[in-house]
């Protein structure tokens, strides 16, 4: 989980300190940068979806009993 | 749509302030989704714009964090057993269709009435079905509990039993959730209407939902869970659309995604806990709540447009900020539900064993 984790923040600060240049590039769009935003969401949503799945997994968090079955 | 390309250039700048903000009511707004299949929403799309998002790039961004969202929710809630992949492909599809022509409806509005007819639009629209499906879905809710029949399994109405029974050749197609077939030519005007209220209201579950239990039958936990594939279809294919047009802010999409899935993984851990008659519960108090925030912005646009009511500034400003809060509250109300849900049978189940 600390591999995830660490993986998720590393997406994170790499999206967060190159504000400029999605503030500059995204808002004028082409074929390009719309797959590259659909595959940001997608890399996204499969890396922090397990790293959150995991998250509360370890915190205790987990499904009742009957649906574990 | 170049005029929106326009307005997209103000992507604005974001400080941790903000960041931590649309966190939290990406948290709150995943949890409800995970949970009841959609909400979330019509807290974000505001909360946005109040930091100085230009209002269709709030939208698109929304859009942009709510497939990838509802794809970690349906694949979650699919190992719980509660999900119908092809009856959420089916709705989805002519739900896209119903957000394409929504969406054309109100920039018609927008055209002829301008932002305050368009926006009085929406209050309008939010007022009206909220009224009417909310109002249903509460009342069966109390009804169910009232009658003691929590426990029992659900029983579908005379009109989904009436739909089940009817054949038309060429356009049935079997569906788990239900198992039996139904017509096609029944789930596509469903599908079209959750899409239509997605564009309009941003939150198409509030229709397709009930229309899933009501109309054809499916358990209201298979509903809340299929609705997720619906949102994932519909999801995607507006984000391609508004990214074409440079509306979609990535990073206002992936902060709220950051705390959306957290939120999401719990709402659907929470569903394994309840009594299927909870996701009624949950939903319907949402809509009600958040009937009544609408319902305060009616007159606020309706002064715009010098129609009936003539108020000040500060009144029209203090009825938006009661509006904001009042939704915040039914957000906060829908999420105390889910937690608790989960703390009881926790306990519950701790106590059994």
């Amino acid at each position: 989980m600390l591999i995830q984790g660490s993986v998720v923040f590393f997406l994170y600060y790499a999206l967060m300190t190159k504000q400029e240049v999605i503030i500059n590039e995204f808002s004028h769009p082409d074929f390009f940068k719309t797959v590259l935003i659909i595959g940001i969401a997608f890399l996204f949503s499969f890396v922090h979806g397990k790293f959150t799945h995991n998250f509360w997994d370890v915190l205790g968090f987990e499904a009742s009993k009957k649906y574990q079955k | 749509m170049n005029d929106l390309v326009l307005e997209a250039s103000n992507f604005i700048d974001l400080n941790v302030a903000e960041i931590i903000y649309l966190f939290v009511v990406g948290f709150v707004g995943g949890l409800v989704s995970g949970f009841i299949g959609s909400g979330g929403a019509f807290v974000l799309t505001p909360a946005m714009m109040g930091i100085g998002v230009p209002a269709l790039v709030a939208v698109a961004s929304n859009m942009c964090h709510k497939f990838p969202k509802a794809l970690v929710g349906a694949l979650k809630r699919a190992k719980y057993g509660q999900v119908d992949y092809k009856l959420g492909i089916v709705v989805g599809i002519s739900a896209e269709a119903g957000v394409l022509y929504g969406a054309h409806i109100q920039e018609s509005i927008k055209a002829t009435f301008g932002e305050a007819g368009s926006n009085l639009y929406v209050s309008a629209a939010f007022v009206l079905v909220l009224a009417i499906v909310g109002g249903f879905v509460m009342r069966d809710a109390i009804k169910t509990y009232r009658n003691g029949t929590i426990d029992e399994k659900e029983v579908k109405t005379k009109l989904a039993q009436w739909i089940q029974t009817i054949n038309i050749p060429g356009t049935m197609v079997y569906f788990k959730s239900i198992d039996a077939k139904i017509s096609v030519l029944f789930t596509i005007p469903l599908g079209f209407a959750t899409g239509l209220l997605a564009a309009t209201i941003a939150v198409g579950g509030f229709v397709g939902v009930p229309s899933m239990i009501y109309v054809m039958g499916v358990p209201s936990l298979m509903a809340s869970a299929t609705e997720l594939v619906v949102a994932f279809v519909m999801g995607l294919g507006g984000s391609i659309k508004y990214a074409l047009h440079g509306l979609v802010d990535i990073r206002l999409a992936m902060i709220i995604l950051a705390g959306s899935l957290f939120g999401i993984q719990l709402g659907a851990i929470g569903t394994t806990y309840v009594k299927p008659f909870m996701i009624k519960v949950v939903m319907g108090s949402i809509m009600i709540i958040v009937l009544l925030s609408r319902l305060l912005m009616v007159p606020v646009y309706m002064s715009q447009l010098d129609i009936f009511f003539d108020l000040t500034e500060k009144t029209s400003s203090l009825l938006s900020k009661t509006s904001f809060a009042i939704m915040i509250f039914a957000l906060a109300v829908g999420a105390f539900i889910v937690l608790f849900s989960i703390w009881k049978g926790k306990k519950e189940e701790e106590a059994t064993n």
